[in-house]
């Protein structure tokens, strides 16, 4: 019989080792209030940098403030954030997420985005129909205060005069 | 208490193992660090002939509006980088600027061919639109009218079409009976049509169900008035 216990004991205490390893080895996992938006279309080669790493983009992957979306070549990627506003980008595309701060019951936020270079397209959402202009576009040369339209840029690389 | 000696031996495997992970994260820690910047030598004496001239990069950056499904353009103003003027204010379809630097932004005008051939890639790649839809219900029932009986399927389909679709099914009911009775009800509904929906094909995790009862009618009534178009499930996707 105390044999059996100890048994029982030695087993627990593994158990709660091998849970603690895994807690300290894995990385820390994202609360689901840190999305911003899910990736709806994913074609060729698309990946988000994320505090320096590479993280794939694939139909459903998490977006997250501050998160930087690439396209290679081949590449093109479409994104719906949560308030309903539309972000696409086309080849060759480098899109960075500045800000992203939505309240789903007075509508009231802030959306950012950078576009590095390539090409956007942009259907906006509840954010800018509750607050016109709290969505904002930058360009390395524009900013674009969006007052409820859809609308496409595109950046090309600046030529040394 | 007395440990026993395979479980010691497995422990220290497991905690041994932890901490060489914990290493490995450091190391790649330490090397993503940026590298240090090599000390600069004293300035050199610049030669006349050396000395360029300060160039303004050219930008050429665009930004051209969209028709919109239903004509309703609120537009977009353009400034350049540097924060000066009012702005360029857009609101016409295939309006445009070109922005080629501080206070350098100009009008232009695209057309449906231009624009597809420019920006056709990002625009394809656009998800579907978020959508809602209402379904009604019999009265006192999680029954669904026979008109929107024969909707579901469309729904259905709309629904099936969406990558990775997010699904919210939120239940109502019109003024007839208890606040506790209508929250039961309307959730009743929601449920019903989440399982229709399920049993179609659309994965059950994607699909977030809630109950309002008779908190948000469409049409406001008094107390105790059945309304038909109270009694319905909106489905929003996006």
């Amino acid at each position: 019989m105390k044999k059996v216990l100890t048994f029982q004991r030695d087993i627990l205490i593994l158990g709660f080792l091998t849970l603690l390893c895994a807690f300290l080895a894995s990385p820390r996992v994202m609360a689901a209030d840190d999305e911003a938006g899910r990736v709806k279309v994913s074609k060729g080669e698309v990946y988000i940098e994320r505090a320096g790493k590479r993280v794939p983009a694939p139909v459903g992957a998490a977006v997250q403030a501050s998160d930087t979306v690439v396209t290679g070549s081949d590449g093109s990627v479409g994104i719906t954030f949560h308030d309903n506003s539309l972000l696409s980008a086309g080849p060759n595309s480098e899109l960075v997420i500045d800000k992203f701060v939505f309240d789903s019951t007075t509508h009231k936020g802030e959306f950012d985005t950078s576009l590095k270079k390539g090409t956007l397209a942009v259907v906006s959402g509840k954010i800018v129909k509750q607050s016109p202009e709290a969505m904002r576009i930058r360009t390395p040369a524009a900013i674009m205060g969006v007052r409820g339209t859809e609308f496409v840029v595109k950046v090309d690389e600046p030529i040394a005069n | 208490m007395r440990f026993h000696a395979p479980a010691i031996i497995a422990a220290s495997l497991i905690l041994g193992a932890c901490a060489q992970t914990t290493i490995r994260d450091s190391e790649s820690v330490a090397t993503a660090q940026p590298p240090t910047v090599p000390v600069q030598s004293a300035p050199q004496p610049i030669e006349p002939e050396a000395v360029q001239p300060a160039v303004e990069p050219v930008y050429n950056d665009m930004i051209v509006l969209l028709p919109k499904p239903n004509g309703q353009i609120g537009g977009v103003v353009v400034r350049s980088s540097d924060g000066g003027g009012d702005g360029l204010v857009l609101d016409k379809p295939y309006a445009g600027a070109r922005i080629e630097g501080p206070g350098k932004v100009r009008a232009v005008t695209y057309d449906a061919e231009l624009t597809r051939q420019e920006f056709g890639t990002a625009i394809s790649a656009l998800p579907s639109r978020p959508a809602t839809f209402v379904l009604y219900f019999l009265e006192g029932k999680d029954e669904l009218t026979g008109e929107s009986e024969g909707e579901v399927a469309r729904v259905f389909d709309e629904l099936k079409s969406r990558p990775d679709p997010e699904i919210w099914v939120i239940g109502h009911t019109d003024a007839v009976g208890s606040m506790q009775y209508n929250d039961q009800l309307s959730l009743q509904r929601a449920e019903r049509v989440r399982d229709e929906l399920v049993s179609r094909g659309i994965p059950a995790d994607s699909i977030e169900v809630s109950g309002r009862g008779k908190r948000e009618p469409l049409i406001p009534t008094s107390e105790g008035t059945p309304e038909p178009q109270n009694r319905r499930v909106q489905i929003d996707v996006r």
